[in-house]
């Protein structure tokens, strides 16, 4: 049976590489990411090679440790693992929880991913000059990974039980996004700290002890000959292993007869007082019910509410970088956040999926709809640039430098949205769809063509604010202020004709083309 | 609601002459809205449907179908899933640009005149999203809004619809945490909320409770009753017959017959009538091995 549910496994990773070119692409692409990151697992240990056996062991940990957070991690906040072998979909098959176990734990093989952490479980064995040392690595890369796998998939049913309570969801994927912006300093401070192996060792000390690492410790032990703590690390190990596979059959067992429970049942009233929202604080008009709504989603919704974020993350990490290297810049901030509040407008119509049909079936005309859509953002990104771009040079210690810094944001911010009230028109990107998880990339078939659209919008907001950064050179060259609040005049005005040429435009085409817009949307959806 | 369903008196019309003869609806259809002889066939005719045409690449799939929906009928629009029946009411509610044909309401041309045209239709697309981070009264409002309402109508009216759909308690939830029977409802009522002349559901009952189905049925008779126009379309064959004055039956992009119930079903019942014209019934002894004990 565990074969069956394997070739099906692998019938259907056969079938979404065939079933378009770009498909196949992202999963070249992704392997070979995963080839240049098992290949830095294989430089460390290649380097390790017959050194001391407690670093190696420490490092095998640490890394191991890592890896299986990372595949605990994932399925949480991304919307589950793989799920061609979901328990909820086999529920009407006559099988037992051990056997879709054994096809889950079999199948995860089967997958770029799956397949190279298995590979590089095995890669410790590279660290081992000794031939016994080397070969308990060989069984214990087998245990790691197969607790790896286990806590991988409790912690996606576990996810999957988080998601049906939208609230906590919502904070958890919050959380990991501004994790997500520190990722690059934390994967910088870690890479520094492997090379200290008195902070290796201390770590490891005590990961070797978790279900994380404990099944990559043992060689070590092997190594340095402390057969009491290797007698005790396999008794963790064994008691890691079968009660991870207890609770897991477990698990299944429930799912399988819980199929389609839950989901419907929380029902979160707020009852409290304005009961209409933004909707009153807006104007009664289309143009206004527009803005409300739009606003009204970047608040309640949250794959909108994730880019609010990014202004108070990227005051963070800045900093955070800033202070580590001695000094921190905070120049770029700003206008940083006014680019990417201003990109993810382009996003705007793609985000309301097919729901813009309730747009189509009323007589709005284009201009509404995008003065619309614009002004409710530029009610809330306008404050929060301003904040931003102030607060970032105040931080600095330079609030000489906030007029231009503020000029070349809100250049930035307005001259960008200018161009999202053009692009949300012309095309329909692939998003997550409401109600899906913020983090869930869509399969769609034009993959390649939707980054290059991204790309180039990007590009084309940062050469629009063009006269600012002419501004901006000369201001520094001269070192004259007059320049500073040139450039935030200017970057004001200049934006905001962009920002009304781009409505203008946006809405001739909405106009002219919002039915095969519309088609677009609701063949990605 | 019947207020503003029931006439359009602020411009001042007076009732038709009737001069063209009455039509066979006219006794169920109060519908005196036209003023002078040019305009009363086209307000008569709710919707006009000509040699209507859409391709999907290489695959037409509405071969150039002519439909006359007249003005205060209950109008149904059967036939199987894929039969093209979503397609052809999105074509007349201005979502899905035809290739060919022309489709007006009330003699307006969709696609000529597209805003003044919406502005006479109430659409219940089926399967797709709604704002659904809005609650129930706030997407009311939106769709009232969207519309042109001013704001006391609005807030009016969606008292009334949430009233009417029985979704007072659940107004300031958001539609999120809505059932499949509250969200088609929340719809129906975003749909009406701008009295329009015409409503056009698409599967208006799936997933409806039948208390719900029931209290929207009564709602969607007043309606009629009040000189309005509805097109539902459906495979519920028993719904459609029960429901509906006229209807339409519909195959794989072509018309396959049109007219009342009465017209089209003749002695049997509708379904038969359905199956005999659409075919695909399996003639078979059952499958052999199934249910023998």
């Amino acid at each position: 049976m565990v074969g069956n549910l394997l070739s099906l496994k692998w019938a259907h990773f056969v079938a979404s590489l065939k079933r378009s070119g770009w498909a196949l692409a992202g999963t070249i692409i992704g392997a070979v990411y995963a080839v240049l990151g098992l290949f830095a697992v294989f430089a460390v240990f290649m380097a390790q090679r017959g050194g001391e056996p407690e670093t190696v062991q420490g490092l095998a940990v640490i890394l191991g440790a890592l890896v299986t957070a990372l595949w605990c991690i994932v399925p949480v906040v991304i919307s589950g693992q793989d799920s061609t072998l979901d328990p909820d979909i086999l529920a009407p098959f006559p099988l037992k929880p051990g056997e879709i176990l054994g096809g889950q734990l079999a199948g995860s093989v089967i997958s770029i991913f799956g397949m190279m952490t298995l590979i590089g479980s095995f890669f410790p064995v590279l660290g081992w000059a000794s031939p016994l040392p080397a070969l308990v690595s060989v069984f214990s890369g087998f245990l790691g990974f197969l607790i790896l796998m286990i806590c991988s998939r409790l912690m996606s049913a576990l996810g999957m039980a988080i998601r049906q309570k939208r609230f906590l969801a919502e904070g958890i994927g919050a959380v990991f996004f501004l994790a997500l912006l520190c990722a690059g300093p934390i994967a910088g401070s870690l890479t520094e700290s492997l090379f200290s192996p008195s902070w290796v060792h201390a770590v490891a000390s005590v990961l070797g002890w978790t279900p994380l690492g404990v099944a990559w410790a043992l060689p070590g032990d092997v190594a340095q000959g402390q057969w009491l703590v290797l007698v005790l690390r396999l008794v963790v190990t064994a008691v890691c292993l079968v009660g991870g596979l207890l609770l897991w059959r477990a698990v299944i067992a429930h799912q399988i007869s819980h199929v389609g429970a839950g989901g419907a049942s929380s029902s979160s009233r707020s009852k409290s007082g304005s009961a209409l929202g933004l909707f009153s604080r807006f104007p009664a008009s289309p143009v206004g019910a527009v803005a409300a709504r739009t606003a009204t989603y970047y608040f309640k919704d949250p794959r909108l509410n994730l880019n609010l974020l990014v202004a108070p993350g990227f005051l963070v990490v800045f900093w955070f970088v800033g202070t580590a290297n001695g000094g921190a810049s905070l120049t770029m901030v700003g206008p940083l956040v006014g680019w990417m509040l201003a990109w993810q407008s382009s996003y705007s119509v793609s985000y309301d999926n097919t729901a813009f049909a309730l747009h189509m079936t009323a007589p709005v005309t284009g201009l509404q709809d995008r003065w619309g859509r614009t002004l409710g953002m530029v009610a809330i990104f306008v404050p929060l640039v301003v904040v931003v771009s102030a607060v970032a040079m105040l931080l600095q210690g330079t609030p000489g430098g906030i007029p231009t810094n503020l000029g070349a944001s809100m250049c930035m911010l307005l001259a960008g949205l200018g161009v999202g009230a053009c692009v949300s028109v012309r095309y329909a990107l692939p998003v997550a769809a409401p109600g899906e998880s913020p983090w869930k990339s869509r399969k769609n078939n034009s993959g390649m063509a939707n980054m290059l659209i991204q790309f180039v919008t990007s590009l084309l907001i940062v050469g629009l604010a063009l006269p600012v950064w002419i501004l901006l050179g000369v201001g520094a060259l001269t070192g004259n202020p007059v320049f500073g609040w040139m450039a935030l005049v200017v970057g004001c005005l200049y934006g905001g004709a962009m920002l009304w040429v781009g409505v203008r435009l946006g809405g001739a085409w909405y106009d002219k083309r919002a039915p095969e817009l519309y088609q677009d949307l609701a063949r990605i959806r | 609601m019947d207020r503003d369903t029931n006439h359009l008196s602020t411009t001042g019309q007076q009732p038709a002459s009737d001069a063209g003869g009455p039509p066979p609806f006219d006794t169920t259809s109060p519908d005196r809205q036209g003023t002078d002889a040019a305009s009363a066939p086209s307000v008569r005719e709710a919707i006009r449907i000509d040699s209507l045409s859409r391709a999907f690449g290489d695959r037409e799939v509405v071969h150039g179908i002519d439909l006359t929906i007249p003005s205060g009928s209950m109008y149904g629009l059967v036939g199987r899933n894929g039969a093209g029946k979503t397609t052809t009411l999105s074509m007349a509610t201005g979502l899905l640009r035809p290739t060919s044909g022309s489709v007006s309401i009330r003699g307006i041309d969709v696609w000529q005149r597209p805003r003044e045209a919406k502005s006479l239709v109430g659409v219940l697309p089926d399967g797709v999203h709604l704002f659904d981070r809005l609650t129930g009264r706030q997407l009311i409002t939106y769709a009232g809004l969207l519309h042109g309402l001013d704001k006391e109508t609005v807030s009016e009216r969606s008292e009334d619809l949430l009233k009417a759909m029985d979704l007072t308690d659940s107004a300031n939830t958001t539609v999120t945490d809505y059932s499949a029977g509250m969200r088609k409802k929340i719809a129906l009522a975003s749909a009406m909320v701008h009295a329009p002349k015409v409503l056009v559901l698409d599967e208006p009952f799936e997933s409806v409770d039948p208390v719900s189905a029931s209290n929207i049925r009564d709602i969607l008779a007043g309606f009629v009753r009040n000189g309005g126009t509805v097109v539902v379309s459906s495979h519920v064959m028993d719904l459609v017959q029960r429901m509906c004055d006229h209807v339409a039956i519909m195959n794989q992009g072509s018309i396959l017959a049109a007219g009342t119930v009465d017209e089209v079903r003749g002695e049997s019942s509708l379904e038969d009538v359905f199956v005999d014209l659409v075919g695909g019934r399996v003639e078979s002894e059952g499958i052999s091995w199934l249910g023998t004990s």
